[in-house]
């Protein structure tokens, strides 16, 4: 107990993170008041399973003033991006963490790890870790192979090999249609290549129709009614499948809980 | 040449049908063959059909009359306005509210910027003021498609609408057919009434009104019909540049440089040519498809290079 003492004395006060993802994750670490600022999409409540959360912080975006008015004396951002403002922050004496993007439940919790220990919060991050694996072992799929299965997310967008959503539909028990269609991480799918592959299971967000977006429309298609009967439907709102993180498990629920 | 013209159209009319990722597509099954066939590729292949149509009959009446082998649709900002106006028409809900707000929308934005060509050209300033204005109008169109994103509350509508300017015509509907086709038909049915007069209007307007041409009238017929024509296109496909530019140059020496004579035959080139690039996006091996405009950008862009360069002298001068 007293060995921890000097490592909680050196913990930062104040953080604020900037990118979508390492919220979630922060928000889910800090101590109370700890976390100062998040990135301003975390309070958007389609992308963020934690708006509520998020709404009681300052949103931030990502200007070197902003970021200095919350007087942060950690700032956590995505590696490869915001370059200028990095060298800025370190220029203004604010350390600054970077921690990559990760694309499967297992480098969240990699993530997780670290950033526990750097906010002094490691037995939360434990324990988060251990549910984390806990959720995983609990929903993964192990009776018969159910099939093949399609992600369809805005802009036609579908997620291939080496993706996240790949991984959920793994652990599922499905097959990803757009991984062995060749298509990498990130792809576009045409409805004609969905229709064809007639897959056992699609997987969309029902709700991204709510505002108005050609991004959002392939949803109303009549082409997709050919599919009725043979295809079972998953509706994963964006907020748990944009992040790798420990609201995926909700995605594999819902993929458990499909129906024709 | 015409009726060559006409059989190459139909040829990749019935191409853009057979040809997809699951190619026959029968053998799925009866339902969604049919699917695939008819709520897919028919709104595809007739989209292209018609959208080509009317790119290369909108860049031949604009050639002839602003008197410039540059102006086409993309080039000069007319699509661009179109795109405005639909990107506001979407953005604003009230595409989704009223279903023809969306194509009128996009008649109104190219309506608009014919008008403000034509005002260009009226001032009688020539190639480069023409071309500078569209240079302004295509910048105007796309800080204000900036503007309207960053107001859109859908957190896609960045990479949605930069994927839509590029222009496509992948997985659009039978209702997107249904809402963009009578425009596109009744545009076209207006300029194509007005070729003979284009002959004369090539001549210089003094010289038109000299010929018995009502020119007042006719630039109206002639910006309603544009305005009609590219407006709808693009609230469906979005901008796909430089058929317009294309279609007549590949006919105007066959026709002796006659405007009202390029008329059908750059309809007939344009709808071939989107037909046969939308069929060779469809073959490229690409994991994700090309975007069309993507695509006719690349290959007409050169072309432009080369056409200014063949042309220079002869109207850089005038």
């Amino acid at each position: 107990m007293l060995a921890a003492l000097p490592a909680a004395a050196q913990a930062p006060q104040r953080v604020v993170t900037l990118n979508l993802c390492l919220d979630q994750m922060a928000l889910r670490l800090a101590a109370p008041g700890q976390l100062v600022g998040v990135s301003y999409l975390s309070q958007d409540p389609r992308l963020s399973a934690l708006a509520d959360q998020a709404a009681a912080l300052a949103p931030v975006r990502d200007s070197f003033e902003s970021i200095l008015t919350l007087r942060p004396d950690l700032v956590i951002l995505g590696q490869g991006s915001h370059a200028s403002l990095k060298r800025l922050l370190r220029g203004a004496g604010v350390q600054v963490l970077e921690f990559p993007w990760a694309t499967s439940t297992g480098e969240a919790e990699t993530v997780i790890d670290q950033m526990a220990t750097a906010l002094g919060r490691e037995e939360v991050g434990r324990s988060l870790i251990a549910g984390m694996r806990e959720e995983r072992r609990r929903l993964t799929w192990t009776g018969a192979p159910r099939g093949t299965a399609v992600y369809l997310e805005a802009n036609r967008g579908t997620s291939g090999k080496d993706s996240l959503m790949d991984e959920l539909l793994r652990l599922s028990g499905y097959r990803n249609l757009a991984a062995e269609l060749g298509i990498g991480s990130f792809g576009r799918l045409s409805l004609e290549a969905v229709l064809a592959g007639q897959p056992d299971l699609l997987v969309f967000d029902g709700t991204a129709n709510d505002n108005p977006a050609r991004a959002t429309e392939f949803v109303g298609h009549h082409a997709l009614l050919a599919l009725a009967g043979k295809t079972k439907l998953a509706s994963v709102p964006t907020r748990y499948s944009i992040c790798a993180g420990p609201d995926n498990f909700e995605v594999m629920r819902r993929l458990a809980e499909a129906r024709r | 040449m015409n009726r060559w013209l006409l059989l190459l159209v139909a040829v990749l009319f019935l191409l853009s049908l057979a040809v997809g990722p699951a190619w026959w597509p029968w053998r799925l099954g009866h339902e969604i063959g049919w699917a695939i066939v008819w709520e897919l590729r028919l709104p595809r292949a007739a989209l292209g059909l018609l959208i080509g149509g009317v790119l290369g009959l909108s860049g031949a009446v604009l050639q002839g009359w602003l008197r410039n082998p540059l102006a086409e649709p993309g080039v000069i900002g007319v699509s661009a306005c179109a795109g405005f106006a639909a990107v506001c028409a979407f953005y604003s809900g009230l595409a989704a509210a009223f279903a023809l707000a969306l194509p009128l929308a996009g008649i109104a934005g190219a309506a608009v910027a014919v008008a403000l060509l034509m005002g260009a050209v009226r001032s009688g300033t020539g190639t480069v003021s023409l071309l500078l204005m569209g240079v302004a109008i295509n910048a105007i169109a796309a800080a204000l498609i900036s503007l309207v994103l960053a107001l859109s509350p859908n957190p896609f509508a960045y990479q949605e609408i930069s994927l839509w300017l590029a222009g496509s015509i992948v997985d659009r509907d039978l209702h997107y057919l249904a809402m963009a086709a009578p425009f596109m038909i009744i545009g076209a049915a207006i300029v194509l009434g007005a070729g003979r007069w284009l002959d004369a209007l090539s001549l210089g307007e003094d010289t038109a009104r000299s010929l018995g041409a009502d020119t007042r009238s006719l630039g109206l017929r002639l910006t309603l019909g544009v305005g009609l024509m590219v407006g709808a296109a693009t609230s469906v496909a979005g901008v796909i540049g430089f058929v317009g530019l294309i279609a007549p140059h590949l006919i105007r020496a066959r026709v002796g440089f006659r405007p009202g004579a390029t008329l059908v035959p750059s309809m007939l080139v344009g709808a071939a040519l989107v037909l046969g690039a939308d069929i060779v996006v469809r073959l490229l091996p690409t994991a994700s498809e090309l975007q069309l405009g993507v695509f006719t950008s690349l290959v007409g862009a050169p072309f432009l290079v080369r056409a200014v360069r063949k042309a220079h002298a002869a109207w850089l001068a005038t």
